[in-house]
């Protein structure tokens, strides 16, 4: 099945990071509760349109993958339309459309979603069919070989014909000494090639169980309504053991690292910059929020301090961008991405970069920056109002990342409050050499 | 302007928009001026969007100074008025509003979105943009650097590069086979005077058309249209015809990847024509459906040889349109691949479809109708489209009849009319093994 491998998207990853987590005052927080067999569940609701977007959340990712199984929680999203006792291999996707609705999923580190957009009234028929593959997916042979030639096409396609895509798996292994977050949610090629049906079906019996998901429903219900259809569906599957989630820590930082990928297929350089950073789980205190509200004043929009600074005032650069998405369950990353200008050296680049962030570490954001950057990601969340499948994305990931429905809901009044003290802390912890990887596309002409 | 978008945005095949319910019928507003807009009233968000189509788009390129409109495109936002490119950009930024021009190949869009209590500096800033940009030297140099920047990231991106490559080696000689970024050679020309007489032919108000979904009423908007748009030119100059598509052909562009990306396409039919619902309905049987598809089915399912492969009708705005494709296979099975693709073209057109496969088509086109209007930013642009095709608004209660008054021998006849698969244009960008040349 099509996924979204979203921490190799590096514009989606920026696109989380600003819409972290909402709601403006007026709306409430989404209503929840949980089922008998452990199934939380949390229906928002936006009674706009006659539509609902039902999403499963189970909390197991490419990041709980035992060593040299990688790719295999991806591989398994992949496998889950293959067929119960009651649904055909394939037919899944096909009855949602012949409701006129849509479907897909998509596998992430920390999660892996399952989800559909359906008129209101076929709700219940979608969560039927979701409870069934929750528990009684049958997978042969026939069915499990030609996907993993999928996949191996899709790795192919997002990563390997590539050039950026490659340079991001690199750093990402660089920058993670210990933690699983180094290997890519895809998987290593090599590895995904042996892996079996019968990997499959144990990583299905280990991980998937409604004790172990989240159910997010979103648009034209009542919580009543998915209560009742719930308990009828997901209710009827029993819970599983599940083992609990752990990962390994990383060991302290303590030396700063380049790559350098010379790619003679690509004609235009990249300069990236990764820095260990906590998630909002992870953090002391507000960091994660000044991390927010840092990383919008450094490269957030053509008002911010590099944007200024090296597309602007030194003309060096064409695009810049920062990423800092809080929602990894671990500690993550804080990026930095810039496009050189024609002719314009990397390490130029870099120095002139360098020079950006120990001005801002230094004297830290202005009162000005401080208000426009809260600004705008307060504006953000009402933004993410407008779409239904984006509020609920916006609960998942912050549940699974384990922060409450009411952090999150609370989340653009904290925002509020954050000062130029806090930015400054948190930027300072988060910005130094050691905890940082250096990536470097170079093209053969260079 | 984030390039990556722009170039992924400038890619993307026109889907065609699925019209909704009556609940969001959208009215017609006429400004004192005499300047219409579409208005879908909602209040149930601070906020509003705004979406401004002008056909034409980079077909309006002069000869020799192509990416003069997409130039134009990165301009507008880069100072008008009192305020240069700094100080315009702030004035948006302080205020979260967003404001977005883009090219594209037959249409100029703009978009423009806003908190509520913004909305008067939203509409000012965008109307100091249409009548006093500055175009100012240091932001041409600047955004002239970019757009290079972007013909490289295309060709960097295996599948932007075999769609620019497709549209060339489908329309050569046509303004729609032009690179939407222009050449090294033309965007060296490219000054404010070529700005200044992109702007004066591709936005013009016979070819505009105006979509306003959100938190504004009748009243407000019809005082605002006239000091936007008031003093664009009145008139054009006149639309080129639609394309003719080249002959069959297949081109490969050498590239060291280890997986062949490629994108195939032949005539189709436009929007206009009474046959388009048709071809549309068998499009969703032979690769437009996802999962559902017959391509997706054979490629895909049964053999494992790609991730997606798909199809999708494409009328233009300037008239005409195709039916394109793409896929992407390892390199070994780029053959295969292409010859099960000309197969499913062939057996459609030969044996057509079965009563089942229609009743499929009509369910989801018909059924996924609403989820094409769940939020304000997607009514919006949904309905730019119907208004840039030349529909009316209460066009939305009609569409799904019309879906559903396509019969099986409809389907057959456009299949066989147009799924001829030696008539295909194929780029194939990699080094794809075991292809047979163009027929």
């Amino acid at each position: 099945m099509a996924s979204s491998l979203i921490r190799l998207l590096s514009g989606v990853a920026l696109s989380l990071a600003t819409a972290s987590a909402c709601f403006a005052a007026s709306s409430g927080p989404p209503a929840t509760f949980k089922l008998a067999n452990g199934l939380e569940v949390v229906v928002i609701e936006d009674h706009r349109a006659p539509v609902a977007t039902h999403m499963i959340w189970y909390r197991v990712g490419a990041a709980d993958e035992t060593r040299g199984h990688s790719g295999i929680a991806h591989f398994l999203e992949h496998l889950m339309f293959k067929g119960t006792d009651k649904i055909a291999p394939g037919d899944f996707s096909k009855i949602v459309a012949r409701q006129g609705g849509q479907d897909n999923a998509f596998t992430t580190h920390d999660e892996t979603v399952y989800w559909q957009r359906v008129a209101r009234d076929r709700l219940g028929l979608v969560m039927g069919m979701e409870a069934d593959r929750m528990a009684h997916l049958k997978l042969t042979d026939k069915v499990v070989l030609p996907e993993r030639d999928v996949i191996l096409e899709e790795r192919r396609m997002r990563i390997d014909n590539n050039p950026s895509s490659l340079l991001s798996e690199q750093t990402a292994a660089a920058l993670f000494l210990n933690h699983p977050y180094g290997i890519p949610v895809i998987g290593w090629f090599h590895e995904m090639q042996k892996l079996t049906r019968a990997d499959a079906e144990a990583w299905y019996g280990a991980h998937y169980g409604p004790n172990n998901a989240i159910l997010i429903v979103a648009g034209d219900v009542t919580p009543a309504e998915v209560k009742e259809l719930a308990e009828k569906t997901y209710g009827q599957v029993a819970a599983r053991a599940v083992p609990p989630r752990w990962r390994p820590d990383e060991p302290p930082a303590i030396a700063s690292r380049r790559v350098t990928l010379v790619d003679p297929r690509a004609t235009q350089s990249y300069f990236t910059r990764d820095y260990l950073a906590p998630s909002y789980r992870t953090a002391k205190g507000r960091a994660a929020y000044a991390l927010a509200v840092g990383a919008e004043i450094l490269g957030g929009g053509a008002t911010s301090r590099l944007y200024r600074a090296l597309v602007e005032d030194k003309k060096l650069a064409a695009e810049v961008s920062t990423s800092y998405s809080g929602d990894d369950y671990d500690d993550s990353t804080f990026g930095i991405n810039l496009t050189p200008r024609s002719g314009v050296k990397l390490a130029v680049l870099e120095a002139a970069a360098d020079k950006v962030i120990a001005d801002f570490l230094k004297s830290g954001a202005t009162e000005e920056e401080l208000k426009r950057a809260i600004s705008r990601l307060r504006a953000s969340a009402v933004f993410a109002r407008d779409n239904q499948n984006t509020m609920a994305q916006i609960y998942g990931f912050g549940l699974i990342s384990g922060e409450t429905v009411d952090e999150i809901y609370k989340w653009p009044d904290v925002i509020a409050t954050v000062n130029a003290d806090e930015v400054s802390s948190a930027m300072r912890n988060v910005l130094k050499p050691e905890r940082s990887v250096t990536g470097l596309l170079v093209p053969k002409a260079e | 302007m984030n390039l990556r978008a722009l170039a992924i945005a400038a890619f993307a095949i026109l889907v065609l928009a699925l019209p909704a319910d009556a609940a969001t019928k959208p009215v017609v507003v006429k400004s004192p001026g005499g300047i219409e807009a579409w208005l879908v009233e909602d209040h149930g968000l601070p906020a509003m969007a705004m979406s401004v189509g002008f056909t034409g788009g980079a077909t309006r390129d002069v000869k020799g100074k192509e990416g003069a409109v997409t130039l134009l495109s990165m301009m507008l936002d880069e100072g008008a008025g009192q305020y240069d490119s700094r100080a315009f950009k702030q004035q948006l930024e302080e205020r979260s509003i967003s404001l977005d021009f883009s090219a594209a190949r037959d249409s100029f869009d703009i978009n423009l979105t806003t908190l509520t209590e913004n909305q008067g500096d939203a509409l000012r800033l965008l109307g100091l943009a249409l009548t006093k940009p500055r175009f100012d030297a240091a932001a041409l140099v600047r955004a002239k650097d970019q757009l290079r920047v972007a013909q490289r990231q295309v060709n960097d991106d295996a599948e932007s590069l075999a769609s620019e490559s497709w549209y060339a080696a489908a329309f050569p000689g046509h303004a729609y086979g032009r690179r939407l970024y222009g050449t090294p050679e033309s965007i060296a020309k490219l000054s404010r005077g070529d700005l200044t007489a992109a702007m004066k032919s591709a936005l013009t108000r016979d070819v505009m058309h105006i979509v306003v979904v959100g938190d504004i009423d009748a009243k407000a908007l019809g005082a605002a249209l006239d000091a936007l748009f008031a003093t664009l030119p009145a008139k054009g100059p006149a639309l080129v015809g639609p394309p003719e598509m080249a002959p069959p052909a297949l081109k490969i562009i050498a590239k060291d990847n280890p997986q062949t990306t490629a994108m195939f396409g032949l005539p189709g039919v436009a929007r206009a024509d009474p046959d388009f619902m048709a071809v549309y309905v068998m499009n969703y049987i032979l690769g437009g459906g996802s999962f559902s598809s017959r391509l997706m089915d054979e490629v895909r399912e049964k053999r494992g040889l790609v991730y997606g492969i798909s199809t999708g009708v494409d009328p233009f705005f300037i008239g005409g349109g195709d039916i394109t494709g793409s896929f992407a296979t390892k390199n070994e099975t780029a053959g295969q691949a292409l010859d099960l693709t000309r197969a499913e073209f062939r057996k459609l057109a030969a044996k057509g479809i079965t009563a089942p496969e229609l009743a499929d088509a009509k369910t989801y086109l018909t059924g996924s109708f609403a989820l094409r209007f769940d939020t304000n930013g997607k009514i919006a642009s949904q309905f730019l489209v119907f208004a840039m095709q030349g529909k009316s608004p209460g066009y939305v209660d009609q569409r799904n009849k019309d879906v559903e008054a396509v019969t099986l021998a409809d389907v057959n006849r456009v299949a066989k009319r147009l799924l001829d698969p030696d008539r295909l244009v194929v780029v194939m960008v990699g080094k794809p093994e075991g292809v047979k040349p163009a027929p």
